[in-house]
């Protein structure tokens, strides 16, 4: 197979490793700040439907297009933030996850948004270095707070709350600051997603996308950045190594998520188990 | 430095605090004590605002700390440790103390996205000072382990530094030598004495009597969340009151 067909059979699938490897990140993001945010399907969906409404109705260029679909979701972010993120642990999981189905909900019903139809007919603008560009940044950005006083705080609340109020860190602006960026990574993921799919539906961005976004980063494991691209990784190429289960893959989702919990509960990236394995290789080889 | 006057504090219908009026002085050594559940942790959490006061007074500095946010009170120079002690246990002992340090970290959002030279320099400046923290605490050889992994003894030590990092001007310690070993006591003894050398006023709350007695100008009673005596440690010691809180009243022959 040469190069060309191969890229026409197979370029909606590696775009999407990326794509997904991009919202595996933004929960990541969240989940680093001791946030089990689920809206990040719901964020994606804005910033999707943004996008595609400004290439697709107003014809704007699409570099444009992207900043739109970043942005909007990280404003919504910034307001239902103020009000949510009070809450912590399952309760703020139920209040993101019943936000998205607000969001969902909207999607169906307005009129530009094309109701249940959906949008169709997205130019394809996407191409790989748009993708691979977006997500270097995407890692860069996380990269460089995990080595600042800001990442440094994300995992003080992670760890302590309380303690790190005691330390002098506005806890309630950080908080806000993990959920906005995540929002604005999942509408950015989002746009470049929409305009290599040509449709858009609102079912897309519902509660089984929240959940196999957060299963991405779980599974691929929360240590670092290179666990959620793993996680997404695997997670958009299982279904098309495992085809006869298509149907099953919400089952198998949910009992990879269970063995992985079970077995390897720091995810399948996880620094510390590979120290181990190192040092205990060693010494095997020493005897 | 730090004044509570007529404080008190009610959990539904418990008064755990009740009339506290007491003052800490700039450069003093200042000790709390009292029987077991007396109310001296809550005294710490009103101060440091975990929770408001439901009456009365309370000022650091001349200003209140009434409906002030924890955070900003501790930008304010007020540091506190823990009775159950609560450090970031998967972090490094270095990266525990420089949290410490998170509100004197002079840049800006861009600076560290682009890594600018100010950043780099404050984070360089920041592990220098961390690394300094934990040796005065004795625990600098020890920078690149996980604070999880520590003794109890080191763990407290590990909570001083990191208070000591935001530079407070009033350092709160929670029973700073619970669970320590002689040699350790002494160990924090001698911290305790070189912090008040450099001026800072110490705020604890201990039941190690030759501990409280060795160090503090001033002693404080608290019982049933009430102040029952206050003083130079020696007249504290010979306080019937104070006598009676602990070992109960004497029967009448």
């Amino acid at each position: 197979m040469d190069w060309s067909s191969w890229w026409d059979t197979y370029s909606t699938l590696v775009l999407s490793i990326g794509v997904y490897g991009m919202l595996a990140l933004s929960i990541y993001l969240t989940l680093s700040c001791g946030l089990l945010s689920l809206a990040n399907a719901a964020f994606m969906g804005i910033g999707a439907y943004m996008s595609a409404i400004a290439t697709l109705q107003f014809e704007w260029p699409f570099a444009f297009a992207l900043f739109l679909g970043t942005v909007l979701p990280a404003a919504v972010a910034f307001l239902i933030g103020i009000p949510v993120l009070r809450l912590s642990g399952v309760y703020l999981a139920m209040a993101t996850l019943g936000f998205g189905e607000v969001v969902r909900v909207v999607l169906l019903n307005l009129d530009i948004t094309g109701g249940p139809l959906g949008l169709n007919g997205i130019p394809p603008l996407t191409t790989w270095w748009h993708v691979v560009l977006a997500l270097a940044l995407t890692v860069a950005l996380l990269q460089a707070l995990r080595r600042s006083r800001i990442g440094r705080a994300f995992e003080a609340i992670r760890e302590d709350e309380t303690a790190a109020r005691l330390m002098g860190i506005a806890t309630d602006r950080i908080k806000l600051l993990a959920f906005v960026l995540g929002a604005a990574i999942a509408g950015l993921a989002g746009g470049l997603n929409a305009h290599y799919t040509f449709t858009l539906s609102p079912g897309n961005f519902g509660f089984e996308s929240a959940v196999d976004i957060l299963t991405m980063a779980v599974l691929g494991g929360i240590q670092g950045v290179a666990g959620p691209l793993l996680g997404g990784a695997i997670l958009t190429l299982l279904p098309e190594l495992l085809r006869g289960l298509q149907e099953f893959r919400m089952a198998a989702n949910g009992l990879i998520l269970i063995a992985v919990v079970l077995f390897m509960p720091q995810g399948l990236w996880d620094p510390a188990r590979f120290r181990r394995w190192r040092r205990s290789r060693g010494t095997r080889a020493e005897a | 430095m730090l004044k509570l006057e007529g404080l008190s504090r009610q959990f539904g219908g418990v008064r755990a605090l009740d009339d506290v009026t007491l003052t800490v002085h700039p450069e003093q050594v200042y000790g709390l004590i009292g029987p077991n559940g007396a109310g001296k942790t809550t005294v710490f959490n009103l101060v440091t605002g975990l929770f408001p006061p439901t009456g009365g007074l309370l000022e650091f500095d001349g200003r209140s700390l009434q409906g002030v946010p924890p955070h900003r009170i501790a930008q304010r120079g007020i540091a506190r440790t823990f009775q159950n002690i609560r450090l970031f246990q998967e972090m490094t002992l270095i990266d525990n103390v420089i949290v410490g340090m998170h509100a004197h970290l002079p840049y800006h959002f861009w600076d560290l996205l682009l890594r600018t030279p100010a950043f780099r320099e404050a984070e360089r400046r920041a592990r220098a000072r961390a690394l300094q923290l934990l040796h005065r605490v004795g625990l600098g050889t020890l920078c690149e382990e996980l604070a999880g992994n520590l003794s109890y003894g080191n763990q407290r030590k590990l909570e001083i530094a990191r208070a000591l990092a935001s530079r407070p001007r009033l350092l709160l310690l929670d029973e700073p030598v619970a669970g320590m070993n002689a040699t350790e006591k002494n160990e924090i003894m001698a911290l305790i004495r070189s912090l008040r050398q450099d001026r800072l006023t110490v705020f604890m709350i201990e039941h190690d009597m030759r501990f409280v007695m060795g160090l503090c100008d001033t002693v404080a009673v608290l019982n049933f969340g009430r102040i029952i005596a206050e003083g130079k440690p020696a007249e504290i010691q010979a306080n019937p009151a104070v006598i009676e809180a602990y070992l109960g009243q004497e029967e009448p022959a």
